[in-house]
């Protein structure tokens, strides 16, 4: 922006390239390690892509085996389970969306508003702790809780209920379980949005005598729109991911509960950790992202209609 | 700058061929691979529990002696189990270099690897470069580990087959007065479930009667798909079962089925099993503290001889192995362990060689089984030893102990630990003999035009199998919902393919 509001001499474009090339270089450079990486890592693999396309063995490589059609993409919709694991997938995701959005941002203004900051502090390391913790160890922690025999809950309730065989209870559970580990990270960004707020809006507005609700109501909450719409954005590109974590070791991979714990990446290792296909591996991934790209750009085509300056691109 | 760089890589160069030379001096037996004199290495990727802490001192012990022996170095990698199943297939699909492997039906697939041609065809250099093996495992193993006429594993020969039963506590069972010589199958098992809980509850316990049911371990059939859980099952007529099925068919789908479901649906809604049982099986570690403690009273195995004897050293009560049936020799029995050498192997005469040394040399079993003498074990009179080094070692502060170690290939021609029977190798004759060869012993189902349905189906198995065959939902409502799902997979495509490739 700033190199291109000066307006080039007529007659010297050539120089100019140059000029503005030589004046850009430490910024260049300093891209340059992140660019690397970006190629080696993210674009270059791209072209493993074919491989959902393939019949593919070893001794051909990747590029040397047969092409396969769309042969790879039909065990995705072959079971009546296609519209379940899909139905389960975009609907718990949309669910933590929503949740982990108006969640951390209740939390991230509660926050802000302690007048202890130590204590604030505090309790924001409490709420970061589990989204360190690996799904395997938050199942184990989970089992304790729900186990038919020892678990707490049934310990302390006296009941001898099996969870882990409990349909109706499981979209609860997940839902607990992923807001409860993830909320703290969310929190943070939201956090460091309001903390960036200039302090002279709140003063105005205490001048103008408004309350602490009109204050959040007319200035924090319009201040992290941005983030907010950006981060609901990214979120819903991953709408047609889930995490494996959560639907295969929460529930300790329990038969009686795939109805409404199977999901997109669980059907697929399931369905493939016996033949361990890697054409199919790669038909399921290739899919999910189709469906996120088209996700992302007809959520910011909407965002756009709505209000041009917030769409993310 | 470039001098120098010159100068150290000639220097490499010297010292390499100067270590080189100092090898290949104790080297006695003539080199095939064609290079005289040099040390091979070998990279060798194992797989199995747990990785104990002495076991580089292990391998350089090891190489001392094949260094000498047939001029080989092991580059050695040992994996857990559960890693390994998830580490070796990535990277041979990614194209590392190794040149052994270990290899099975339960890990790093067998049959996949060997259709993708990971592996090498051995069979024509066997008999060359592991002569003494190839005649020492029995041919019908050999048959059995025989993919479309080629062989690409050692297979270790032990049990030849599989029997499965039921380890009870037989301290338990005497205190409790149950008479256990009347149980021939499941269906009798249910009195003796009835007395211990009758009993146990009048001592102010809650014991659980049996856990570990399994469908196709209690009713046996010859899986056709090398996978028992995967339908495509052919009776074995010599058990009785199946009779009404002719040719392949579907073993979900049958009178045996929903018999064998109804019966531990009951035993579960009588009390006699735990009220989670396929969270209860699934954590194993807890289900033998359970067994040791009297917590347990039985659960079912897939049984090897000298098993019992093992358990009962391990739980320090009286274990008593009641079976269901007699052994079956299937050809995925030989897919239970198997060291395969790489199709890019740089030294597969080398790898052969050495296989052929874990498989008929004592010393090097030895070694790799039980470790160092004097510092993992002590040597008991002519072929035994002592993990326990006459019991001042706890087996838990052990450095090095694969007491069964099948997984390195045979575990005749080796020294046994003493707390297997005298004549353990006697009860493994007497387990062969008296197997069951299964109809179709050498079949291997070619699964690559059915890979569609095989993914659905698996994923429905999961769903229902354990669930059912635990005894924990009811057989009437969800046997039919099961069947519906598994057709919707495609599983009649799968049988009729199965049908196909028989010939049938």
């Amino acid at each position: 922006m700033k190199t291109g509001s000066k307006t080039p001499t007529a007659g010297a474009r050539k120089k100019t390239r140059w000029f503005y090339f030589r004046k850009n270089l430490p910024l260049t450079v300093m891209a340059l390690p992140a660019l690397i990486l970006m190629v080696l890592f993210k674009y270059l693999p791209l072209s493993g892509i074919i491989l959902a396309f393939k019949r593919y063995n070893i001794r051909d490589g990747i590029f040397g085996s047969a092409w396969n059609g769309f042969k790879n993409f039909e065990y995705l919709f072959r079971t009546k389970d296609a519209w379940i694991i899909t139905r389960n997938t975009i609907l718990y995701n949309f669910a933590f969306i929503v949740l982990d959005l108006i969640f951390a941002v209740t939390l991230a203004i509660i926050l802000n508003e302690l007048r202890q900051k130590r204590a604030a502090k505090v309790f924001q390391t409490i709420f970061m702790a589990p989204y360190f913790m690996s799904w395997v160890v938050v199942s184990f922690i989970a089992y304790s809780l729900l186990s038919v025999d020892d678990g707490f809950i049934n310990r302390a309730l006296g009941l001898e209920v099996t969870w882990y065989s409990q349909q109706a209870a499981w979209p609860f559970i997940l839902i607990i379980f992923q807001i409860w580990k993830t909320i703290g990270y969310s929190t943070v960004m939201y956090l460091g949005a309001i903390v960036g707020i200039s302090d002279d809006y709140y003063e105005a507005a205490l001048m103008d005598g408004a309350t602490k609700w009109q204050q959040i109501r007319y200035i924090t909450l319009p201040a992290l729109r941005g983030m907010m719409i950006i981060l609901t954005i990214l979120a819903i590109g991953r709408i047609f991911y889930a995490d494996f974590g959560l639907f295969y070791q929460l529930p300790r991979n329990s038969g009686p509960l795939f109805p409404v714990t199977n999901v997109i990446d669980t059907y697929v290792f399931r369905a493939l950790k016996e033949n361990g296909n890697i054409g199919m591996a790669a038909a399921a991934n290739l899919y999910q992202s189709l469906v996120g790209f088209i996700l992302v750009v007809t959520s910011n085509f909407a965002v756009r209609k709505i209000d041009k300056d917030s769409a993310l691109f | 700058m470039k001098k120098r760089l010159a100068g150290m890589m000639l220097a490499a160069a010297m010292s390499v061929s100067l270590l080189a030379g100092c090898g290949g001096g104790g080297n006695d037996t003539p080199a095939n691979s064609g290079e005289d004199g040099d040390i091979v290495t070998l990279k060798w990727y194992m797989s199995i529990n747990p990785v104990y802490p002495d076991t580089e001192k292990v391998i350089e012990a090891l190489n001392e002696y094949t260094r000498e022996k047939i001029g080989v170095e092991i580059d050695y990698t040992v994996i857990a189990n559960p890693d390994y199943k998830e580490k070796m297939p990535t990277m041979i699909n990614s194209g590392d270099y190794f040149d052994i492997c270990f290899t099975a039906d339960w890990t790093t697939n067998y049959l996949q690897f060997a259709a993708k041609d990971a592996f090498l065809d051995l069979s024509e250099l066997l008999p060359e470069y592991a002569g003494e093996t190839y005649d020492f495992i029995p041919e019908e193993l050999w048959k059995a580990a025989t993919v479309d006429g080629k062989i690409y594993g050692v297979p270790s020969y032990k049990e030849m087959g599989w029997q499965s039963g039921i380890f009870v506590n037989s301290d338990m069972a005497q205190e409790y007065g149950i008479d256990l010589s009347t149980v021939k199958t499941l269906e009798d098992y249910t009195a003796v479930l009835a007395a211990v809980k009758e009993k146990s509850q009048a001592a102010g316990k809650e014991v659980i009667g049996i856990s570990g049911l399994d469908f196709n371990l209690a009713v046996p059939y010859e899986s056709l798909t090398g996978q028992p859980t995967l339908p495509g099952a052919y009776a074995v007529s010599d058990y009785g079962y199946f009779e009404d099925q002719d040719g392949v068919f579907n073993q979900y789908d049958t009178q045996e089925y929903m018999d064998y479901c109804t019966l531990v649906h009951d035993w579960y809604n009588n009390g006699y099993l735990s009220r989670d049982p396929v969270n209860y099986d699934s954590d194993t570690a807890n289900r033998d503290n359970d067994f040791k403690n009297g917590n347990l009273f039985s659960y079912v195995i897939s049984y090897a001889p000298g098993a019992a004897e093992a358990e009962v050293a391990k739980t320090g009560h009286g274990v008593e192995f009641i079976p269901l049936m007699s052994p079956l020799f299937e050809t995925k029995n030989a897919m239970g362990g198997l060291l395969a050498v790489s199709a890019a192997s740089e030294y597969p005469e080398k790898a052969l060689e050495f296989i052929n040394l874990l498989n008929t040399d004592e010393y090097v079993g030895t070694l790799i089984r039980h470790g160092i003498e004097g510092e993992h074990y002590t040597a008991v009179g002519e072929d035994r030893v002592d993990r326990t080094m006459g019991g001042t070692l706890d087996p838990a502060d052990n450095g090095y102990d694969y007491t069964y170690g099948w997984q390195f290939g045979t575990p005749f021609n080796q020294k046994w630990d003493i707390s297997y029977p005298e004549n353990i190798e006697e009860l493994f004759t007497e387990y062969n003999d008296s197997a069951i060869t299964a109809p179709h012993i050498g079949f291997t189902l070619d699964n690559i035009p059915v890979e569609t349905e095989i993914a659905a189906i698996t994923s429905t198995v999961e769903e229902y199998g354990p669930a059912l065959e635990s005894g924990m939902v009811d057989p009437n409502e969800y046997i039919p919902k099961f069947l519906q799902a598994l057709s919707d997979s495609g599983v009649d495509t799968l049988l009729d393919e199965v049908s196909a490739q028989l010939g049938e």
